[in-house]
């Protein structure tokens, strides 16, 4: 930006989706997840907690390599959480559908770890990954990895295929834990108004609910702030 | 079939009932007059553009065929910005407004008179049970340009209370234009009568 004579006082970060996901912003909790690991390489937390809590050494492994996989993985970690703490349960039903299974490779762990971790911060039980984020976080003078999104009940709203009025801007990220609960509930057939539309009428149609509710948060907040 | 006024339309949107109307974002009451309600201009549009086809086809089943989508270029203003609409262009909108229609009521959607005069002309209607942004086909009549802002009161709508009820979804599951929050082009060629005809 030097060259073009523009002076940022805050760091840009570049996060792609594809565009197929541009108006579906159930998928866009996979945004948290990558916003989590510029978060994490920004403020080198996960290198933190390599420092605090170093891997075990293999026999015959080399330590270089043991060290970067446990980085990678840890990496992965750290941006889960962080992603679910916006998005609750919305990146647990993100990841269990798009990597169902997925075994352990180099860069990434089984989802099926990461899905037990994102399930123990979201019910606030003991986790040593957790804390070992959390430890990292406190020497760093970070603030901790707790929930950061506020409920809100969509389903009477979207039953009627309504979107819902959103008053804070903790419900923006609340919106998408509620929104995968409620795709759920319309897949399973068990919304009655819901029942004559077809599955991909009705994802599309939660995702776009999703999309005006946001966006009429936002109309509002630029209508009422805007002096006449 | 009653023509809706003033009273009746704020007791109707006031009202918990899920059998009300809902349109949101209200954002001034006096948007509801005695027998309208004022919409306000989307901030997604689908402008008509020329391609290398010399036309669009709606009953081209052949290999060949070019999406109907390809010949709009879509574009997203926020409220308060400006959008052009150069004369004789065609440009696919949505009301600002989400719309929830009861199933007993039926809407016409025209173009207030101060952008008629303008050469803008809006005319829409809308089934009883709709759910979505209202689709507003804009086209400029006139011989300029014209400056539109995003937000902006440009079309007017009627309610007529029926005496029966309308089943929107469960008449016609297969319903093109349900729930859409932005502007869709034309799915004229879903028309199920064209492959009879073909």
């Amino acid at each position: 930006m030097q060259a073009l004579g523009i002076d940022l006082k805050i760091e840009l970060a570049h996060i792609s989706l594809p565009a197929l996901y541009r108006h579906k912003p159930l998928y866009h909790v996979a945004l948290y997840h990558e916003l989590g690991h510029f978060i994490d390489t920004h403020y080198k937390i996960t290198e933190t907690t390599l420092l605090q809590h170093p891997p075990p050494t293999q026999t015959g492994v080399d330590p270089a390599v043991i060290q970067q996989v446990e980085l990678r993985h840890r990496m992965e970690f750290f941006a889960d959480l962080f992603a679910a703490s916006y998005t609750g349960e919305g990146i647990y039903k993100f990841l269990e559908n798009f990597a169902p299974g997925q075994p352990a490779s180099p860069t990434h762990p089984a989802t099926d770890i990461r899905l037990r971790n994102i399930n123990k911060f979201l019910n606030g039980k003991a986790n040593n990954i957790l804390s070992v984020f959390q430890a990292a976080l406190k020497v760093r003078s970070l603030p901790e990895l707790v929930s950061r999104f506020e409920s809100l009940d969509i389903e009477i709203p979207f039953a009627e295929i309504r979107p819902v009025n959103i008053v804070s801007p903790n419900q923006i990220h609340g919106i998408l834990d509620a929104g995968w609960t409620f795709l759920g509930q319309v897949i399973g057939n068990r919304i009655e108004q819901w029942k004559d539309l077809d599955g991909l009428q009705a994802e599309r149609i939660v995702n776009d609910l999703i999309e005006k509710s946001v966006r009429n948060w936002m109309i509002i907040e630029k209508w009422n702030n805007a002096t006449a | 079939m009653q023509l809706l006024n003033r009273d009746s339309l704020l007791e109707s949107l006031h009202s918990d009932d899920n059998e009300s109307l809902f349109l949101e974002p209200l954002l001034d009451e006096s948007q509801v007059g005695n027998v309208t309600i004022d919409l306000r201009l989307g901030y997604d549009f689908l402008v008509s553009v020329l391609t290398r086809k010399p036309l669009i086809s709606v009953a081209d089943n052949s290999s060949q065929k070019r999406g109907i989508r390809s010949y709009f270029q879509e574009t997203r203003r926020e409220i308060g910005e400006r959008f052009v609409l150069y004369p004789s262009q065609l440009v696919v909108t949505t009301t600002l407004e989400y719309l929830a229609l009861p199933s007993n009521y039926y809407v016409d959607v025209l173009s207030r008179s101060s952008y008629t005069r303008l050469g803008i002309h809006v005319n829409t209607m809308v089934q009883p049970g709709f759910r979505g942004c209202i689709p507003l086909e804009l086209f400029n009549h006139g011989n300029n340009a014209v400056e539109l802002v995003v937000g902006s009161r440009i079309s007017q709508a009627r309610f007529f209370e029926l005496d029966s009820e309308g089943k929107y979804i469960k008449e016609s599951p297969k319903r093109k234009y349900y729930g859409d929050v932005r502007p869709t082009v034309s799915k004229a060629d879903m028309d199920p009568e064209l492959f009879r005809l073909s």
